[in-house]
């Protein structure tokens, strides 16, 4: 089905029970705005952050991974491909480093392969939930909640995990980002508005072009009207915020006018395609010294219905973009001493089926694979490897909770207790190692 | 939220000199007297009692300070009062302290308090009264009592805006006749404004004679704000924006065979929100948006879903566990069974049609109340009377009413009130909705300083105010291109602002009040109101050459004159310092490369300075805190 928009205002038809159950921290249900310089605002709560960070990129559509991570000493992915497939001469070994013969990359994924040989890549497969939902809308609010039932029972308000992270251990806005992704669910409720910029250029106070000279004295004139303000009440609560935003969307530009410097000087990179000045601002963010941990990113095309394309094609370019995309940040990452703080995740709202339907294209199906890079990471394959059996049948079961994954990244390389954030019990549980 | 309110009661300073007398007094009595202690000698009984509180009216809500008794002879070891104290107020029954928040009325009333001991007693007097809170009272406010500043806060909860021209029409005929008018009017049919709406929906592609039957979620969500943009009685679009929050449901998954839904959706809210709460819920029940949305389609009686059963009782009737069981929302899902979804064998429509086949015909019982087994129609009806006639549904939706167009958080006094006011009129709307507007409560300085406005109040409501609204440039150059282009950018930043019209992120629907305090929202409004400021030569070409700015202003005001005159179009409340530094403002020319300041004597027949410098300040009094809050 075809998306008119991006990822952004993702509906949900489940009660939030709001009217009794608050999310139960601090002031329940008021924004927190978090710490200012020299502001008014709230002291930031919560433990101390650690340095490292985390990247979630996803892949809007439900990408067909099994060209992603080739299956390719399985039979049935080549008899039940015959157009789509990725053959064994075009994809890429993936040997080297942790080593394994199961799997091989896309072509177009060089960059992956060439950091699976440095052991700075986890692939983790047939990555899922109970009982699958080939919906979009419906599986991407399952990943975005953590939740694959219902909220009630668990206590807490319909809410984003990332949200809840954020709530809980980084209640700034900065604390957590997404960027050039609407208002994804992950970023839903909770109590601490992280921000959610289409760009971090576009979070500032446009300037009225004809008047550059009178817009600098007009925002010169409402900063001081609003430092100087004694409202008290509700309006305190809007000058706090205004104020807020003046703040951070200064400290932002100025972050990045300061990126923009280092990264011309340092000769680093980046394609013009979406997913890559996605991953520059992250790396602006990152460069800036900013408190954010968990930054949220991503690209669309992966619905591919029809004519997807094999070694070449629609989804070899989305690969393409995909990889370049890592590859700048990698090498930025590296350049700033960075890159062992980072893991970088990659997933979707579900894999695709087994076999290519008449179109040349795939349907939606269940599990995908996950590929995680970073020098955070454990490098090597992860999960219970796909089979003949599976690719006999219509899609890959899962084999790995996607909370699991996320609990690992949250627990062990974000060091922060994923208990409250995964607050829903699994059928399955497994214990991964990749960071 | 509540504020406190001072009691009318004696000054502090007096209060502690009583204090420190009866501290004196108490000492000396103790001391004094033959004989002290072993009990040997009489008890000295208590010789005069007093409470430093003269005649006293107090407001339901008001929280009393302590008041000590001041007592001359013996020390008392127990105090009572007859009759009992208003409910709220306590008696101490050992020291006498008078405390406590008075929760109920109460007539003026006498009430004797006795103090006494083992050798005897003394008693005084309290003159006490107990008057509802102007914030919890529904009667009306006062013919002739409403304020200038009453109305422009009036039109500002219900017409998204204080227009000049809207207050000079209450002012006219005052505010009890205009409210009446005004609620009599909101569900009336205005046929030129609503084709010019309808004509937003057409697509060349539509097939004839279903022009309009495909539009774009952009087209569905662009209809309503070309209606909330120039609906000459807004009041009927801001009751239905209430309504679409209330029984949310949005447009983000629907294909465009199904988006005409919406547009159906949209003029229920518009036709019958100020009608009979029980055919409006009835309406919804059955409205085909719904219908998909909650998953009525797919509830058979062979695979029931009850999605639409749960939200129901949950979320549309009468709150969580509130009422109901899991076993009412089975039984109520049976009787939900029945409707499909169908397909135009020609244009590919979809639309929602009952197909008994489905329909469990079985008895179902509902909250007590059995809805027999049949198969000649659907059992909505039944659940929604069982619903209404057999829980506080009035109580509930009369809360959900009055805390979006007054206060979160009121006691249930006022909304008892509206409750039975709305059981009392069948469920009209109507009698409740002129009430409300009327009432003490609505005008309270509670609700005044109560609640933030979301987006669309914020945006669509400069607009309004103003008549700067951003305009598409393909808008003024091709005539084709309008009116959808005309909406564009309106559209644009309302769904950068997360408050596009047909799509609220969920079931539950949009935020409310402190829940927008972002930092990231206040500077999304902000930048929308840029782009009404900015897009000038647009707005000059669609007013004939003439800079619609100019009209904001009068004919030759000074510039503390001008502050004042806009900050009253848009309701701001500034204070003196504000003032001057504003007046400031539009009396200089800013170099930002140089920091140079040069004084400019500002002038309202100077187009430059309208172009710049009203429009400047427009754009900095929304920042001000007082513009975002209702």
């Amino acid at each position: 089905m075809s998306h008119p928009f991006p990822p952004s205002l993702r509906l949900s038809r489940h009660a939030s029970r709001r009217d009794v159950l608050k999310f139960a921290l601090g002031s329940a249900g008021i924004a927190a705005l978090g710490p200012v310089v020299g502001g008014r605002l709230r002291a930031a709560s919560g433990a101390p952050l650690g340095n490292k960070l985390f990247v979630m990129l996803y892949l809007d559509g439900g990408c067909d991974t099994l060209n992603a991570v080739i299956p390719s000493t399985l039979s049935n992915y080549f008899t039940r491909r015959p157009t789509i497939q990725v053959p064994n001469a075009s994809s890429l070994a993936l040997t080297g480093g942790p080593g394994t013969t199961l799997y091989r990359l896309h072509p177009e994924l060089h960059t992956v392969r060439d950091l699976w040989n440095d052991g700075d890549v986890a692939l983790v497969q047939r990555v899922g939930y109970p009982t699958a939902n080939q919906s979009h809308f419906e599986s991407q609010d399952i990943y975005a909640h953590g939740v694959r039932g219902s909220f009630a029972p668990l206590g807490i308000e319909e809410s984003g995990w990332v949200a809840r992270y954020a709530s809980l251990y980084a209640p700034t806005p900065l604390g957590a980002v997404s960027v050039g992704m609407g208002r994804p669910t992950h970023f839903v409720g909770g109590t601490s508005s992280p921000l959610q910029v289409g760009s971090l250029a576009s979070f500032n106070f446009a300037v009225d072009s004809t008047y550059t000279n009178n817009h600098a004295y007009r925002i010169q004139q409402a900063k001081t009207m609003l430092a100087n303000s004694v409202v008290t009440g509700t309006p305190a609560g809007v000058r706090d915020a205004i104020e807020q935003a003046h703040d951070l969307s200064g400290q932002v530009q100025t972050a990045l006018s300061a990126y923009e410097t280092y990264r011309t000087n340092a000769g680093i990179v980046y394609q013009n395609q979406t997913i890559s000045r996605n991953l520059k601002d992250v790396a602006a963010l990152i460069h800036g010294g900013f408190e954010t941990r968990v930054f949220y990113t991503g690209f669309g095309g992966f619905d591919t219905h029809g004519d997807q394309g094999n070694a070449a094609g629609a989804q070899a370019t989305l690969f393409q973009r995909l990889d370049d995309a890592i590859a700048s940040f990698a090498t930025d990452m590296k350049n700033l001493g960075q890159w062992d703080n980072v893991v970088l995740g990659v997933f979707t709202e579900f894999g695709r089926r087994n076999y290519e339907n008449g179109s040349a294209g795939t349907d939606h199906a269940e599990s995908f694979s996950s590929i995680l890079v970073g020098g955070g990471v454990n490098g090597g394959a992860y999960g219970a490897d796909v089979t003949d059996t599976h690719l006999a049948g219509e899609t890959v079961p899962y084999g790995v909770d996607f909370r699991d994954l996320w609990r690992e990244v949250v627990n062990d390389h974000l060091g922060a207790n994923a208990g409250p954030v995964f607050p829903e019990a699994q059928p399955v549980n497994t214990v991964l190692g990749v960071c | 939220m509540r504020r406190p309110f001072s009691p009318r009661r004696p000054a502090t300073a007096a209060l502690a000199w009583c204090s420190a007398l009866f501290a004196t007094l108490g000492l000396a009595a103790c001391g004094g007297g033959g004989g002290g202690g072993g009990g040997s000698g009489p008890v000295l009984a208590p010789a005069t009692l007093a409470y430093a509180l003269p005649p006293t009216t107090w407001e339901t809500g008001d929280v009393l300070a302590p008041v000590a008794p001041v007592v001359t002879g013996g020390s008392p070891d127990a105090y009572v009062v007859a009759p009992a104290l208003p409910t709220g107020l306590v008696l101490a029954p050992t020291t006498g302290v008078l405390s406590g928040t008075p929760t109920t009325p109460t007539t003026p009333t006498i009430y004797t308090v006795t103090a006494s001991n083992a050798g005897g007693s003394a008693q005084t007097t309290l003159d006490l009264t107990v008057i509802l809170a102007r914030a919890e009272n529904l009667a009306a406010k006062a013919a002739g009592t409403y304020s200038d500043d009453d109305i422009r806060y009036f039109l500002g909860r219900t017409h998204f805006a204080a227009k000049p021209a809207d207050v000079t029409a209450v002012q006219a005929v005052g505010l009890p006749a205009y409210v009446d008018a005004m609620v009599d009017a909101s569900d009336d049919v205005n046929a030129p404004l609503e084709a010019t709406a309808t004509g937003l929906l057409a697509n060349a592609t539509d097939p004839v004679g279903m022009e309009g039957g495909f539009p774009g979620q952009a087209q569905v969500a662009r209809y309503w704000m070309h209606l909330m943009l120039n609906n000459p009685q807004p009041f009927q679009d801001a009751l239905a924006f209430f309504w679409h929050d209330h029984f949310a449901a949005s447009t983000l998954p629907i294909e465009s065979n199904a988006t005409w839904m919406m547009v159906r959706q949209i003029d229920l809210w518009r036709e019958q929100g100020s009608g009979n709460l029980r055919s409006l819920m009835l309406s919804m029940a059955r409205d085909s948006m719904m219908l998909i949305w909650l998953d009525g389609v797919l509830n058979t009686k062979t695979a029931p879903n009850e999605n639409f059963a749960r939200e129901w009782f949950e979320l549309f009737s009468l709150g969580i566990d509130n009422g109901y069981t899991q076993a009412d929302i089975v039984q109520a899902a049976k009787a939900f069974t029945g409707y499909r979804l169908r397909f135009d064998a020609v244009t590919g429509q979809a639309y929602t049609q009952l197909d008994l086949a489905r329909h469990d015909t079985g008895p179902k019982t509902v909250l007590g109340v059995l809805i027999p087994g049949q198969n000649v129609t659907d059992d909505y009806q039944a659940v929604v009377d069982a619903t209404i006639d057999h829980r506080p549904v009035a109580e509930f939706v009369a809360k959900k009413l009055f805390e979006y167009f007054c206060y979160e958080g009121p006691t249930n006094v006022p909304t008892d009130a509206m409750a039975t006011l709305l059981r009392g009129n069948g469920y009209e709307l109507k009698p409740l909705l002129k009430a409300l507007f009327k009432s003490e409560a609505f005008f309270s300085p509670t609700s005044k300083a109560g609640r933030i406005k979301g987006p669309v109040e914020h945006l669509i409501g400069f607009c309004r105010a103003t008549g700067l609204t951003p305009i598409d440039n393909r808008a003024v150059t091709d005539p084709a291109a309008w009116p959808q282009n005309l909406l564009r950018t309106v559209d644009t930043f309302l769904t950068t602002c997360a408050q596009r019209p047909s799509q609220p992120p969920s079931v539950n629907g949009w935020p409310v009040s402190e829940e927008w305090l972002s930092a990231q929202n206040m500077l999304d409004r902000v930048n929308a109101v840029r782009e009404c400021i900015r897009d000038r030569t647009d707005q000059l070409a669609a007013n004939g050459g003439v800079d619609p700015a100019r009209a904001l202003l009068s004919a030759n005001p000074t510039s503390v004159q001008a502050v004042d005159e806009l900050a009253l179009l848009l309701h701001v409340q500034l204070t003196d310092p504000e003032r001057t530094q504003f007046a400031t403002y539009l009396d200089t020319s800013y170099n930002a490369t140089t920091g140079v300041v040069t004084p400019s004597p500002f002038s309202a027949n100077n187009a430059a300075h309208v172009a710049e410098r009203v429009r400047g300040l427009l754009y900095i009094l929304v920042q001000h805190p007082t513009y975002a809050v209702r």
